[in-house]
């Protein structure tokens, strides 16, 4: 690939090409022509060509020094080549040796992250992510599909020679589309080589039960910006040689007794950051994207500089949400209040962070739900709305013996992952209905004081074994319950039915046959993920008054508003301004908020008297 | 950065012969001539010295430092930081040719040790450690980079790993089977290829083909120990996973630390070289370990985020300047809005009074808090933010945590089956502050395992054939909700509180934290919240907040002082405790005024001297100090008339004129409980009451005897 610039390495070419790729992802539909890790399988990729990865970034190695100029030497000739390591794994050298004494060589560093998909993300986004890519005018034609390939060494030659300047080429998003869906009726077909050998080989995603690729992604510059748990668009060249692989059994095989250094690297470490290359590719990255929603219906690019869409959502929003308003009720069981709640919960964002202290969160508690399948299908509803979510059962086995919290691996040095390592507007679904009378051991306790930290300050402490470690999240957490959650929330409100089906089943069954057409849910999605990216603002007048309102409920009844309440009201005004599209609040906004507020409290009021259960 | 660096080449660089040989000379004659004067003016060969005792085997290493190097020739000092594999060859090279000249007594008396000499001197050289100047600042594994390949750099960490003590060869001997020859190899890397064929020069010359066969108890090996050490936490930026590195210790460095020790590590840094099959394949990456010269255990306090340079003047001046106690104060959780005395009272439990101990008993100076509070007022933020600030605590929550855990358990080593101690969070804070949250939630049981600690400092263990007394020399900050739930006016103190008299006398200060209402704190409040919400940050106020490293830099001067209580104020304490008791026993207090209460006014004031950085104590650190043991009184007993007070006229402008009282005590450092009658007319005027009010009030609580007017009507005298 470098083959061109190989004979004089410090001509700059490096930045050249970074640029080049950089500037040729700028263009409208050069993203989409890029064939995606995430929905194409391995196999189905030539290795060194350019691939794209939507990901995680699950935990961050050691720097690596790898040569980034060596020479080589031909034992026949003497002939001495250049050559370059950079975006490389195994050294190219043919016949020709390694002259590792040279005084030519370069030592360069690179950091390498271990990347997941993204954990928790919904169906629909993978489906509707990796059907954008499909020209609507193909035919299945399995015998285009060698074809395909043909045109993918065609491609991955325009590749390595990135002085030329590549036309957009109409034909290739069509094969790569094309490459795609054969493959996805095959891999039905086929799926053993990727499952058998997962069994054996922890891949390390924070939920159980995801597939997918995960990747080793090599970071050449600035990988100082990049954080954990930072979800990443990367492009880059895919490395799958099997000398890696090769690598990793050579060393399991020749450990000697001589050599006392080897024990050092244990197997499983070798195992963790050298798995085999058919496993987890290697992917060398040239640009990073980082990806502020994964919601494929809406535009990459940030808001901002969208603002046709901007604008064209905006004016529906009103709409949107009154339709999601009854959407929400209808499911709820009529509660239209709790409706509201739903959908200012799920538009939540920790937005900044003052310290400690999240600004922004809104845990919910949905209390009073009826039964647990009626849970299930609440979270099924709302899989079909965020584009990631996660459903935890809260039941005592789960607690006891799932690993939310990650911790870090010192024999294999990795950090083992845990169900709270999820990438940031996460929809995280605890059901407590699942809980029964039982005992917490150590584990459970842990794991529930977790949780409880996750919903307090936003917050995941890492298990480092000798210390922990603080690492931010932000993570909408819905708590659904039949009484108050054990754990703390920002926000309680108890579920009044005002319909009471015969048949909760039926009714259950009805409201999902009732999901709207598509068209309608695209819709419901944009508003759900805009509504969260929105800027907002408060004015200096709206503060003013805001303040004054605070001053005199406190002189009304002192005990019944706290400073936390005012937080909460202020969050609460704040996401019932965006939900309604305004991005500044105002005195209506600020007014509804109290008041629904109230209506919550009462409710709480009520119900406490009812239940008698609380001091 | 530029980390491309050509890395390698600096570790084999080839010197010019000439230039070897200077260099080599250089080495030579440093270790010959370097010495220091002792205090009698003599001089004292110390690498000598260490030179003699190699000779005799009496030491089986040299440590050069390079402090010393640098006295001689700094230019050097720089050239070995910089290339400190090859100085190290070029100084063994050294001290090997110059052993023979320093032995002094004859060695060959002892009949196995000539032996092992002849052997030494005939292969492989002594180790030779370099120290590392004592100007290097350590640096941070993240910041060890591929230009430091080949440097001496000293690095900090934690050890998460660390192999078994394994012997490693150094030289190999073998002997030929055809004309029993002994052949040496010299091994420096990690794996050799074995000599085959016998190069003596019998075999050679009669090309008779002897074997060699390799003789363990003839070859040499060196004990070997690889050790992973991971960056301490502080140092990883936010959001980044922790770095780590491998060490190689070898000979004498081994075994010094375990997985959990916190390490200073001098080496050089240096790149893995494979051989054979493994370079093929390893291809394009190198790995990268450390070849350590010194390993040192460091104890967690000690630790270098404090910075081990004093505060510049600036620093100090920006600290110390006008109001530098509110501001400290206000430093301490700048997101939770006001508790400014609650902070203060903070800002002194960091500092910490002067412990005494005369004639053996000893008197702590460590001050005691506990704040109670309806939920919800920010206590555990407090708490939360106090432990990250102070360099040394341990955060633990009442409900966590059992007395053992609090304390110090006995178990069992798993591996060796011996009884050891286990510390708990009490014992791990020693000289530093113990969060516990959540107080009240305690068993009853767990929490007298706390007396010893609060009063005596220690902790004494009775178990498993263990009698052993621990220190504990730990502030307790407790936090504990009141026992139902919410503060209840309609109950008495203990009612409410629920915890016994002889915990509650061992804190120095009890705060009780209320959501009581207030216009004016409220609007305060409102303000801050949407201040925050509207501008996501802190809203600006008349000074920023002390950056936590410098406080924590300011605290750790602080407590060097060492401020002593000046004859003249000791009667103006005995005076006020006195007064203190009396007025106790008139109002029949809840909280506790005994001699303990005394001991608290003195650590505060020692405190308060601390962070005025002065030696002695002086008048106005015990009125603060007195001040701030009213103030807690006050917030315990306020709500008491909170339920009688229907908030008249006349008890609001009682309480005001009692504020202002207090502030003059802080403030101007004016007499306590005297008022200018102006300037509290003035004051309830301006909070909208008419003189008149006023004057009503006055009379009122004149009547009650609470406080007396002067006859010029000029003055108001609190009784």
């Amino acid at each position: 690939m470098f083959a061109a610039s190989q004979s004089d390495p410090n001509s700059g070419w490096e930045a050249k090409a970074v640029e080049f790729f950089k500037d040729h992802l700028k263009e409208k539909d050069a993203p989409t022509s890029v064939p995606s890790l995430n929905d194409v399988p391995l196999h189905y990729l030539k290795p060194n060509s350019l691939v794209k990865f939507r990901c995680l970034i699950q935990d961050m190695f050691d720097p690596e020094f790898y040569m980034g100029v060596y020479e080589t030497v031909d034992p026949a000739t003497k002939a001495k080549v250049l050559r370059c390591g950079k975006y490389k794994d195994v050294t190219e050298c043919g016949v020709s040796r390694v002259d590792f004494n040279s005084r030519n060589t370069v030592t360069a560093e690179r950091q390498t992250f271990y990347c997941v998909p993204i954990p928790g993300e919904n169906p629909w986004v993978k489906e509707i992510s990796s059907l954008s890519r499909v020209v609507p005018s193909t035919s299945y034609a399995p015998t285009r599909q060698k074809r395909s390939y043909e045109e993918d060494d065609e491609m991955d030659d325009m590749d390595t020679q990135p002085q030329k300047q590549r036309e957009p080429h109409p034909g290739m998003t069509q094969n790569v589309g094309h490459g795609n869906g054969d493959c996805k009726r095959q891999e039905t077909e086929a799926p053993s080589s990727q499952t058998a050998s997962t069994s054996h080989l922890d891949l390390n995603f924070p939920l159980p039960g995801e597939k997918g690729p995960s990747c080793l992604v090599k970071v050449y510059e600035n990988w100082d910006n990049f954080k954990l748990n930072d979800t990443l668009e990367v492009y880059g060249i895919l490395s799958v040689s099997p000398a890696l692989s090769a690598l990793a059994d050579e060393k399991d095989a020749s450990s000697s007794i001589m050599d006392p250094t080897e024990s050092m690297e244990t197997a499983e470490e070798q195992r963790v950051h050298c798995p085999p290359a058919s496993l987890v590719p290697r992917l060398h990255m040239l640009h990073a994207r980082p990806v502020s929603h994964n919601n494929p219906l809406l535009p990459s690019a940030t808001l901002e500089d969208n603002s046709a869409f901007l604008s064209s959502t905006l004016s529906e929003m009103a709409s949107v949400r009154a339709e999601l308003l009854t959407y929400f009720t209808h499911i709820l069981l009529g509660d239209a209040l709790a409706a509201e709640y739903l959908i200012l919960h799920l538009i939540s964002n920790v937005y900044s962070r003052r310290d400690v202290l999240p600004l922004g969160k809104f845990t919910l508690n949905l209390s009073g739900c009826p039964t647990a399948s009626y849970t299930e299908r609440l979270y099924q509803i709302i899989q079909q709305l965020v584009p990631s979510s996660y459903y935890l059962g809260m039941s005592l086995q789960n607690m006891n013996q799932m690993r939310l919290v990650p911790k870090k691996d010192y024999v294999a040095n990795r950090l083992a992952s845990g169900v709270l390592q999820l990438a940031r507007h996460t929809s995280l679904f605890l059901d407590e209905i699942q809980l029964e009378q039982g005992q917490l051991d150590t584990t459970g306790v842990r794991n529930v004081t977790a949780l409880g930290n996750l919903i307090t300050w936003q917050k995941v402490d890492y298990d480092f074994n000798y210390h922990q470690m603080e690492f931010p999240c932000n993570i909408n957490v819905l708590i659904v319950s039949e009484g108050r959650s054990l754990l703390p929330s920002d926000c309680q409100i108890h579920l009044q039915s005002q319909v009471t089906p015969a048949n909760m089943e039926e009714y259950l069954s009805s409201i999902h046959m009732h999901t709207q057409t598509s068209s309608q849910l695209n819709k419901f999605r944009i508003y759900l993920s805009v509504a969260r990216l929105l800027d907002y603002n408060i004015s200096d007048e709206m503060t003013k008054s805001v303040e004054d309102d605070f001053v005199d409920m406190r002189k009304d009844d002192p005990q019944s508003v706290s400073a936390e309440d005012l937080h909460r009201m202020l969050v609460v005004a704040r996401l019932l301004s965006l939900s309604l599209g305004q991005t500044s609040l105002s005195r209506d906004s600020w007014l509804r908020a109290k008041h629904i507020d109230m209506l919550r409290r009462s409710r709480m009021e009520q119900h406490k008297c009812v239940n008698g259960n609380e001091p | 950065m530029d980390t491309e660096l050509s890395a390698t080449v600096v570790v084999f660089t080839f010197f010019p012969r000439s230039y070897l040989l200077r260099t080599a000379n250089k080495c030579k004659r440093f270790l010959q001539e370097f010495y220091s004067e002792d205090e009698n003016g003599k001089k004292v060969f110390k690498y000598g010295a260490q030179l003699v005792a190699l000779a005799h085997r009496e030491k089986v290493s040299v440590y050069v430092e390079l402090d010393d190097v640098a006295e001689e020739d700094p230019e050097l000092v720089e050239s070995i930081c910089e290339n400190a594999k090859r100085y190290t060859g070029l100084f063994a090279d050294a001290v090997h040719e110059l052993l023979p000249e320093y032995k002094e007594k004859d060695v060959r008396l002892f009949a196995q040790l000539i032996l092992y000499v002849l052997m030494m001197e005939q292969r492989g050289r002594d180790p030779l450690y370099f120290k590392p100047p004592s100007t290097t600042k350590p640096k941070v594994v993240r910041d060890v980079r591929a230009d430091s390949i080949g440097n001496l750099v000293t690095v900090r960490g934690i050890v998460t790993r660390a192999t078994e003590v394994k012997p490693m060869m150094a030289v190999a001997t073998y002997t030929c089977d055809q004309c029993g020859a002994e052949t040496y190899q010299p091994i420096q890397s990690p794996s050799f290829m074995p000599l085959i064929m016998c190069p003596s020069q019998e075999c050679v010359t009669n090309k008779s083909g002897g074997r060699l066969y390799l003789q363990t108890r003839g070859s040499k090996f060196v004990k070997f120990q690889e050790i992973r050490i991971q960056e301490h936490s502080d140092q990883v930026p936010v959001g980044n996973i922790p770095r780590s590195m491998s060490i190689y210790a070898r000979g004498e460095n081994t075994r010094l630390a375990q997985p959990g020790d916190h390490v200073a590590i001098t080496g050089v840094f240096l790149p893995l070289l494979r051989t054979g099959f493994k370079q093929a394949v390893q291809g394009l990456l190198s790995e990268t370990y450390m070849e350590a010269h010194s390993i040192t255990l460091m104890n967690k306090t000690e630790d270098d985020e404090l910075g081990n340079e004093d505060l510049t003047e600036e620093e100090l001046r920006s600290i110390t300047e006008e109001g530098f106690y509110e501001k400290l104060a206000g430093s301490i959780a700048p997101e939770i809005y006001g508790h400014e005395d609650v902070k203060k009272a903070l800002l002194l439990l960091l500092v910490g009074g002067v412990e005494q101990a005369p004639k053996g008993m000893k008197i702590r100076g460590n001050i005691n808090i506990c704040l109670m509070g309806d939920p919800g007022v920010a206590k555990s933020q407090l708490l939360s933010y106090i432990d990250r600030l102070a360099p040394r605590s341990q955060y633990t929550t009442g409900r966590g945590s059992s007395g053992v855990g609090l304390t110090a358990a006995v178990m069992r080593d798993p591996m060796t089956g011996e009884m050891t101690l286990e510390g708990g969070a009490l014992v791990l804070a020693d000289q530093g502050i113990c969060c516990i949250d959540e107080f009240d939630k305690m068993a009853d049981a767990d929490r007298t395992a706390i007396h010893e600690v609060m009063e005596q400092q220690t902790i004494s263990i009775a178990k498993a054939g263990i009698m052993t007394s621990l220190n504990a020399r730990c502030s307790i900050l407790a936090a504990a909700n009141p026992a139902y739930g919410r503060y209840n006016p309609r109950k008495s103190i203990e009612q409410n509180i629920q915890l016994p008299a002889a915990l509650l006398s061992r804190f120095d200060l009890l705060w009780l934290i209320q959501d009581k209402p207030d216009a004016d704190a409220d609007l305060r409040l409102a303000q801050h919240i949407t201040y925050v919400h509207q501008h996501c940050r802190q809203p600006p106020t008349h000074f920023t907040p002390i950056d936590m490293k410098l406080m924590r830099r300011f605290l750790a001067v602080c407590k060097k002082r060492q401020p002593v209580v000046p004859e003249a104020l000791a009667d103006y304490i005995t005076a006020a405790y006195v007064e203190m008791r009396k007025e106790a026993r008139v109002s029949k207090d809840t909280t506790f005024t005994s001699a303990r209460t005394l001991l608290s006014i003195l650590r505060l004031s020692t405190a308060l001297a601390r962070l005025r950085m002065m030696e002695s104590v002086e008048k106005e650190d015990v009125n603060e100090a007195m001040r701030l043991m009213e103030m807690s009184k006050d917030s315990l007993q306020a709500d008491k008339s909170s339920t009688t007070r229907a908030q008249r006229p006349a008890d609001v402008i009682f309480s005001l004129v009692r504020e202002l009282s207090t502030e003059g005590v802080a403030g101007r450092g004016g007499a306590g409980g005297v008022v200018r009658m102006a300037e509290a007319e003035q004051r309830c005027v301006s909070r909208g009451f008419t003189p008149a009010q006023f004057q009503e009030a006055l009379e009122e609580y004149e009547e009650l005897n609470v406080w007396q007017v002067n006859q010029g009507r000029s003055r108001i005298t609190f009784v």
